[in-house]
């Protein structure tokens, strides 16, 4: 079962490897995304970085989806990670149960910080990000900012409206 | 000139009271340095902070003393990734002082040092507001090539987040001090009796809170055994360390031993298909 | 130093030519200065880009240095103030990798610079991942566990332990890290994680971190008599009786209790009121 979709661009790092992992207890984190998929060097490191106890898969998009799909994930407890709404998007859009997603770091890494609105002090998006997380809440999906477990969640439709 | 001077000795406590504050404040200035201008080497944590403040103050074994219970009940606050649950250094700076000047013991120490903390936060934030907008600073002195002015930022950056907190220790201690005496005395002995049982326990949630991080199924009896070996055979704590320590490089050898034992007996295999991702996924 | 280009598959693989840790003089010197740089990292921490501006600080002479050209050098230093955030030992390695990513684009007119920041994206966070855990979930907690043990009578090696156990490997790592960032770069990463090396050290470290949070929960979670009370007599017994099935039995259960508690995902000041109220409660009831 999937514990949480969570968008963070820095993909796997101290917030998640040590705090969220064990607060979920989950033992399987995906990393889905296209372009890390093809890079050994930092499969490695992600890898390198997944507590022990949890296994780190990096997919594509679309292999996340089969392997999120596939009946024998319901027995595993899985932590998604992926480093954009639209990722999250075409995730949801063909997997069903589930429960959460979670938005914590988004947009910093980009250079031109200037084009985009800031939505808080960690998430900053353009027109087309927004369009898929309208479409990410408006599928019925459960959509929360938190960063770490310790603060309180935030609906991400609040942080839209501002 | 003269009329700081005289400000200065207006204020209760007089002279000694402000040299006092004046080194907690140095020693504020250095713990804060520390903190982002030497990259977190410890030294900005309680165990420290309170013996040096204990040094300043001319009661150095008291430090210590303080600086064991603090750290304790800080030891599972951690501060990473820019995040700030509580100014530990705030808290623990304070803290110290007040109990060291006031002469009290080590539960008002930890009654002072949590609230304290929490409420530096907001002083954290504030600052990290306008060094924010001071990136904006950066980025035009790049676009005009100014890199010695760029660099120059980042300098006096660094330089200038422990002054802040200085002058507000400063000020905190000279008039913050009689103050809390006067919260202090107004506390029921039986309260303060709560609050000595309190400190007593409050370390255990700090340990919960470690034990999370490092709790595996797999290696839990070690929490067991350390336990043990304090609570029957009364091992000292440097003790339970070598044990520790010695236990931990037998396992990290023998666990990288059998490592290389598997992959060497199943090399071959291993070259020929490179573990799929999407394969494995569901092996355990 | 790297000095190949292999392309495989649309990626850039960034491959070492000797296997060996040689630096020249020139270039033990731009570590040490790196060495000394690195430590303000944090320095002007903001929201929008992190350690971003103390990246590129520390990086600013070599980079000077590195490109001839005036333009080509404010291009880089700009480059390198993008957004990072990493546990401030690891740094350093992904500091001389860098270095070395830059020394080989301005050597080579086809290196593709984009790369420099796609690398660093991909290891900060990661390595953030390692570091937080090891240093701030191990190695403090080893450090903290044997100073605070030696600092309950007052005796100043316990801090002084505390700032050697933890800084030790601290300055090692960061010192080394930047050496073997440089010369190593991404393949380090492959053949360290692939040796499963990190894994064993990693479970080794916890194991030591285990058994010291069992010594001090045991030795520093105090549930003695503190106070003498009125009902002297049964008190007494009490502890005798605790003593008899397990000494330590009450800490033990308390720190096993908030575990618990914190696995449920309950709020810790939630934790932290209780127990307020419980050591208020027993120092009122007189067992404390």
């Amino acid at each position: 079962m999937i514990s949480m979709i969570r968008i963070d661009d820095r993909l796997i790092h101290g917030q998640v490897a040590f705090v969220w992992t064990k607060y979920l207890g989950v033992n399987r984190i995906i990393v889905a995304n296209d372009q890390v998929v093809k890079n050994d060097v930092q499969k490695m490191s992600l890898k390198m970085a997944t507590p022990d106890t949890a296994k780190c898969s990096i997919l594509s998009v679309e292999d996340a989806v089969q392997v999120l799909n596939d009946p024998r994930a319901e027995s595993l407890k899985i932590l998604v990670i992926v480093n954009n709404p639209t990722d999250v998007r075409r995730i949801i859009e063909k997997v069903s149960n589930i429960p959460l997603v979670n938005v914590a770091n988004y947009g910093r890494i980009s250079s031109d910080l200037g084009a985009k609105r800031k939505l808080c002090d960690t998430v900053y998006v353009t027109d087309v990000d927004v369009e898929e997380f309208n479409k990410i809440i408006d599928s019925g999906m459960k959509t929360e900012y938190q960063v770490v477990p310790t603060t309180t969640a935030k609906p991400m439709a609040e942080l839209l409206k501002k | 000139m003269e009329v700081v001077i005289l400000l200065l000795k207006k204020q209760r406590g007089g002279d000694i009271m402000n040299i006092e504050a004046l080194l907690i404040a140095l020693v504020m200035y250095f713990a804060k340095f520390c903190d982002h201008g030497l990259g977190q080497p410890m030294v900005e944590r309680p165990l420290v902070l309170a013996t040096l403040v204990g040094l300043v103050l001319g009661h150095p074994t008291e430090g210590v003393m303080l600086g064991a219970t603090l750290e304790l009940i800080f030891l599972g606050t951690i501060t990473i990734g820019g995040s700030y649950p509580a100014d530990v250094i705030t808290g623990s700076i304070l803290a110290s002082s007040f109990v060291l000047l006031l002469g009290k013991g080590p539960e008002v120490a930890v009654t002072l040092a949590v609230p304290i903390s929490m409420l530096a936060v907001f002083v954290y934030n504030i600052i990290k507001l306008v060094y924010t907008a001071a990136v904006e600073r950066f980025d035009i002195y790049l676009e005009a090539g100014r890199d010695q002015a760029f660099c120059n930022l980042q300098v006096f950056l660094t330089l200038f987040k422990p002054f802040v907190y200085s002058v507000l220790t400063y000020f905190a201690i000279t008039l913050g001090t009689s103050v809390i005496e006067a919260v202090v005395k107004s506390i029921p002995p039986v309260v303060m009796q709560g609050l000595g049982a309190t400190a007593g326990v409050l370390p255990a949630l700090g340990f919960a809170i470690l034990l999370k991080t490092l709790w595996n199924a797999n290696i839990a009896a070690f929490f067991f055994i350390g336990f043990a070996l304090v609570a029957y055979l009364k091992l000292p704590i440097m003790g339970v360390a070598l044990f520790a320590g010695a236990i931990a490089v037998h396992s990290c050898y023998s666990d990288y031993n059998l490592k290389k034992l598997i992959a060497s007996t199943a090399g071959v295999a291993k070259s020929a298909a490179p573990a799929d991702d999407k394969e494995v996924f569901f092996n355990d | 130093m790297i000095n190949n280009l292999e392309v495989a598959q649309g990626e850039q693989v960034l491959v070492k030519q000797s296997n060996k840790l040689e630096l020249n003089k020139e270039e033990r010197k731009m570590i040490n200065q790196l060495f000394i740089r690195q430590f303000p990292l944090m320095g002007s921490m903001n929201y929008t880009r992190m350690q971003g501006q103390g990246f590129a600080w520390a990086l600013q002479p070599m980079l000077k240095k590195i490109y001839t050209k005036r333009e080509d050098y404010l291009q880089a230093l700009k480059r390198n103030t993008m957004f990072f955030n990493t546990t401030p030992a690891m740094a350093p390695f992904i500091m001389g990798l860098t270095l070395s990513m830059e020394k080989e684009n301005a050597a080579n007119p086809d290196f593709d610079e984009s790369s420099i920041n796609a690398v660093k994206v991909g290891l900060m966070g990661p390595l953030a991942g390692l570091g937080d855990s090891f240093f701030w979930g191990t190695l403090r907690v080893i450090a903290a566990g044997v100073g605070i043990g030696l600092s309950t009578t007052g005796n100043f090696l316990g801090p002084i332990m505390f700032l050697l156990i933890y800084n030790i490997p601290n300055l090692l790592v960061r010192y080394y890290g930047a050496v073997i960032g440089y010369s190593y770069g991404g393949k380090y990463i492959t053949s360290a994680s692939e040796s499963g090396l990190l894994q064993s050290i990693t479970k080794a470290a916890s194991i030591m971190g285990l058994m010291m949070v069992g010594a001090m929960s045991a030795s520093m979670v105090s549930f003695t008599v503190k106070y003498p009370i009125v009902i002297g007599g049964a008190k007494i017994v009490l502890q005798e009786i605790l003593d008899k099935l397990l000494i330590g039995f009450v800490p033990l259960v308390i720190v096993l209790v908030c575990f618990t508690l914190l696995r449920k995902k309950v709020n810790p000041n939630w934790i932290l009121l209780g127990l307020v109220a419980f050591g208020f409660g027993c120092a009122v009831l007189g067992i404390l």
